[in-house]
């Protein structure tokens, strides 16, 4: 009999499980590959909703991309923002579906909303107590007093595998697959938005209609005329702009002969090398600006005409489609409408969640490992045992986002964990490196950005061998094999000495940029008479001075590996060696001048600046900004860069001759770009904050965005070239 | 602009947003005379050494050095078996990034012929307008033909390519025996001793239809 103590204490467990069963009231799968909440009341108070109404970026997203027209006020589409929505994504073999679950306030004004459709209105179907739509051939929408529901779904036949059935077993796809081999084609009137006419006829009618033109030529071998034909195709899309048209007609002629096996007669030969003729003759050359057009295309009617029918093909494929995927819809909305309106979300799902995050995003790598795995590794055994495990073992981890749209920053931070807790435990071990002063030092005041990181190098071996080992523990028929061989390879690795080459503390800064003078050969003409010369002339650009540096304990070794370089033929002109360096002069065309390398002090360092190298030695950190000291000195991996500079310097590189437009997105950028800076720390998991700061000149960071894309939509939309004389 | 994609094939020079191009014709009263055409992109060697180490860019694959000197050397065997066409000098350097083909010909009718010929060959684009030149013997007329602004091949590029457009000029230098009598496109400027032209503009200004190389020069 349990002692009371620890009876309550399974009781208080169970609790705690049972309340973070989370309820929501959405059906997420376990097997999404992606997950995502949108906390609905954070974000609402964030958009300027009075901004997005007026936006002509949005009005012309919707005017021209869009399914519906625009509207005239967003903040009122019967959606209510100020709940949770829940979205997620499931790939598996054969169909690909993302979902979105709308709260919504008026379903009388979301059903107005939907149907502010471009161009017919829609009918709705209704379904016991909810309604549907059809958006598009690969997007519903479906409705009730509560919540909507936005599917977008793509279905297509499985491939072949070796293991067919395997990769076919996956409940989805196989509802799928049975589900449109029993459908009937004219089984269902749906109502749905004709853009296309589903409504035909199978193959019997598309067959007679060309019993007439049956291409009677007995040597012509289709397969053959496919493999030409796709040929061609690859030659055409080297001239895609050229021959957009070519390449749908190709397509036409490879569907139909697939199916027929042949050409429908000589006639649609004669019309297309008479077409050809025409384009290689450049006999529309004159008009040679409207070939491009549908409307100045010669023999267009003809060649329409003969094609018409191979439209059915695609119809019926498309049409084919478009029903796999209703039903697959439909039985989603079934499955949510018809039953409970709360669901249990799988805890993976709840992996890391800051619930006063804006939006919080889980990826299911393992999820999508296992449909790669079941694409490309069923039935080989050894590499399945080795590699496929191995695959799988890698992305058998949890990763989530929060995303925090604060004031002046936009804060990210990634949560992340092996589920395999004692390969957690290695990689949580890794990140326990020291912070090394020596390092530190190459950042200042003046450095525009860096990457420092501090692991331990010898962990990172275990790590691996970690990795492999679990991986072999769960492989089929060569397990005993695998582990032999791991286990002869840490034998022969002494994972110690291969740390102190690099000790996995690591640091490359941006400290700027310095002038560089070029030549190039520029072209004069003489005054008199316009005889060209070449002149030779000068310019100075923008060349980066950086500094790559790790710790190491066996200077004596990289001294080596730097006399090797030294003694290459390739090389041997350009590296010069001191007593205390080597040098590598660049060539004239190369972006650097000349780059400094030099191992001492327990220091390996690449740098474009000598005096870096006196830096070695001094550990003097007086220089280094205290932010940065903080943010180095407490991470295992840290770093900055401050971009409205970067593009300062950068931009001040552009060609002598600037064009207005080029002017205008440069001082864009220098007005709108702000400071990013990351850090990473083990926690209970291993998380990685990333802060992006940007000026005060937005309501808020989530609003800079929408700014920065306005912006943006109105330089691109009101610029002409007009490049300085 | 009619010689956009005639050095189809210097697709790295066409990825960075500097870079110029002379065409000259040396006419004799004859009609024969001397042809040139340079592809100057020295002024963005750095960045073009950096191109060049990359596999492909922009989508499209960069061509080693190589397959640059096979191109030019291709295009010089196809215009030196154009009847009419003699010492035909190509030359690729690729440390200044200047590619130069020259050549001699009897008469302006060679100059389209090599362009028809290129493009037979799939050497350069089909949609380039073969008829360059027009050259009325008796009369002294000199046509300079302007079929094809490729305006809207221009309007169908991707962002990234019409950037490499950017910055890039074009200079046509045209030059004669005996002195200008007039022309009718008064963008070219007459050299002071009157036996030359030259019109000189950006690439996109003639994209743009703001400059025109049409012109009709009648010499003495």
């Amino acid at each position: 009999m349990l002692s009371k103590n620890l009876s309550f204490l399974l009781a208080f467990i169970v609790a705690i499980q049972v309340i973070y069963a989370q309820k929501i009231p959405a059906n997420i799968p376990e097997n999404a590959i992606f997950y995502m909440e949108i906390n609905g009341n954070a974000i609402n108070n964030k958009i300027n909703w009075e901004k997005l109404n007026q936006s002509k970026l949005v009005k012309k997203f919707f005017n021209k991309n869009s399914i519906f027209k625009s509207w005239s006020d967003y903040s009122q589409t019967g959606i209510e923002y100020k709940n949770k929505q829940y979205q997620y994504s499931t790939v598996n073999d054969s169909v690909t579906s993302y979902v979105a679950y709308l709260p919504l306030n008026s379903d009388s004004k979301f059903e107005e909303f939907i149907n502010n459709k471009k161009e017919k209105g829609l009918v709705a179907i209704k379904k016991g107590n909810y309604s549907y739509i059809s958006l598009d051939k690969n997007m519903f929408v479906a409705w009730n007093k509560s919540t909507a529901i936005l599917h977008y779904c793509t279905y297509q036949k499985p491939y072949k595998y070796q293991d067919y059935a395997t990769a076919v077993a996956d409940s989805t796809a196989a509802v799928a697959v049975t589900e449109a081999a029993t459908y009937a084609v004219d089984t269902v009137a749906v109502a749905v938005q004709p853009d296309e006419n589903f409504e035909y006829n199978q193959g019997p009618i598309v067959e007679e209609s060309y019993k007439e033109e049956v291409y009677e030529k007995k040597t012509f071998d289709y397969k053959e005329e496919i493999s030409a034909l796709k040929t061609n195709k690859k030659y055409y899309q080297n001239e895609i702009k050229s021959f957009q048209k070519l390449i749908k007609e190709t397509d036409k002629n490879i569907t139909y002969l697939t199916k027929f096996k042949k050409y429908p007669n000589d006639k649609k030969k004669k019309i297309e090398q008479k077409y050809d003729a025409a384009v290689e003759e450049s006999v529309v050359s004159a008009a040679v600006d409207s070939i491009q057009t549908d409307m100045d295309l010669p023999y267009k009617e003809e060649i329409d005409s003969v094609y018409a029918t191979y439209n059915d093909e695609f119809e019926i494929n498309n049409s084919e489609n478009f029903k796999i995927v209703q039903k697959i819809s439909e039985k989603l909305f079934d499955d949510f409408y018809n039953t409970n309106s709360e669901f249990s979300l799988p805890n993976k799902f709840n992996f890391a969640k800051n619930s006063n995050s804006d939006i919080y995003i889980v990826y299911g790598y393992s999820n999508y490992m296992n449909i790669l795995k079941g694409k490309s590794l069923t039935g080989y055994g050894l590499y399945e045992s080795i590699f496929g495990n191995f695959s799988s073992e890698i992305f058998n981890t949890s990763s989530a986002f929060n995303i925090f749209f604060e004031n002046d920053n936009v804060r990210v931070v990634n949560s992340y964990k092996h589920n395999n807790p004692k390969i957690h435990s290695e990689f949580a071990a890794v990140y326990d490196g020291k912070f090394n002063k020596k390092l530190a030092q190459f950042i200042d005041e003046k450095t525009l950005g860096y990457y420092s990181m501090n692991i331990k190098s010898e962990k990172y071996l275990d790590l691996m061998y970690r990795f492999f080992g679990e991986s072999f523990s769960k492989g089929k028929e060569f397990k005993n094999e695998a582990e032999l061989i791991l286990e002869t390879v840490k034998v022969f690795l002494d994972e110690k000495e291969i740390s102190k080459i690099a000790t996995g503390s690591g640091i490359f800064t941006l400290n700027g940029f310095k002038p560089k003078t070029v030549s190039y050969i520029d072209y004069q003409y003489n005054e008199e008479d316009f005889t060209t010369k070449e002149v030779k002339k000068t310019k100075e650009i923008n060349a980066p001075d950086f500094t790559f540096a790790f710790a190491t304990e066996k200077d004596e070794y990289w001294k080596k590996v730097f006399d090797v370089f030294k003694n290459n033929k390739k090389f041997n002109k350009n590296i010069v060696k001191t007593a205390d360096y080597f040098m590598f002069k660049a060539d004239e065309n190369e972006m650097i001048d000349q780059l400094y390398f030099t191992a001492k002090d327990g220091i390996v360092i690449m740098t474009t600046s000598l005096g870096n190298l006196n830096k070695i030695s001094n550990g003097d950190l007086s220089n280094l900004p205290n932010a940065d000291k903080k943010l180095i000195k407490n991470h295992p991996a840290a770093g900055r860069m401050d971009l409205r500079k970067l593009v300062e310097i950068v931009g001040a590189d552009l060609p002598n001759k600037t064009s207005k437009k080029d002017e205008k997105y440069l001082n864009f950028f220098k007005q709108n770009l702000g400071n990013v800076s990351f850090y990473t720390e083990t926690k209970e998991n291993i998380e990685t904050t990333i802060n992006y700061q940007i000026n005060d000149n937005h309501d808020n960071s989530l609003m800079y965005f929408f700014d920065l894309f306005e912006e943006l939509y109105e330089l691109d939309k009101g610029n002409l070239e007009e490049p300085i004389q | 602009m009619k010689n956009l994609k005639y050095l189809l094939f210097f697709i790295p020079f066409l990825f960075i947003s500097c870079f110029d191009i002379v065409e000259k014709i040396k006419l004799n009263n004859d009609g024969s005379g001397e042809y040139s055409i340079i592809l100057n992109a020295s002024k963005s060697k750095t960045r073009l050494t950096s191109i060049m180490k990359m596999k492909t860019i922009n989508g499209k694959k960069v061509p080693s050095n190589a397959e640059i000197n096979s191109k030019v050397t291709e295009v010089s065997n196809q215009i030196k078996q154009i009847s009419g066409i003699s010492d035909v000098v190509t030359s690729v350097d690729l440390s200044q990034y200047i590619v130069k083909l020259n050549f001699n010909f009897k008469s302006v009718e060679n100059i389209n012929s090599s362009l028809e010929t290129l493009k037979a060959k799939k050497l350069i684009d089909s949609k380039i307008p073969a008829q360059l030149y027009t050259y009325q013997k008796e009369k002294k007329l000199l046509i300079k033909n302007n079929q094809n602004t490729f305006k809207k091949e221009y309007s169908k590029m991707k962002a990234a390519d019409k950037e490499a457009l950017s910055n890039a000029n074009y200079t046509v230098i045209m030059q004669f025996q005996e002195n200008i009598k007039s022309q009718t496109n008064v963008s070219y400027q007459v050299s002071p001793n009157k036996k030359a032209l030259k019109l000189n503009g950006a690439i996109l200004d003639f994209i743009n239809q703001k400059k025109n190389f049409q012109n009709t020069v009648q010499i003495n």
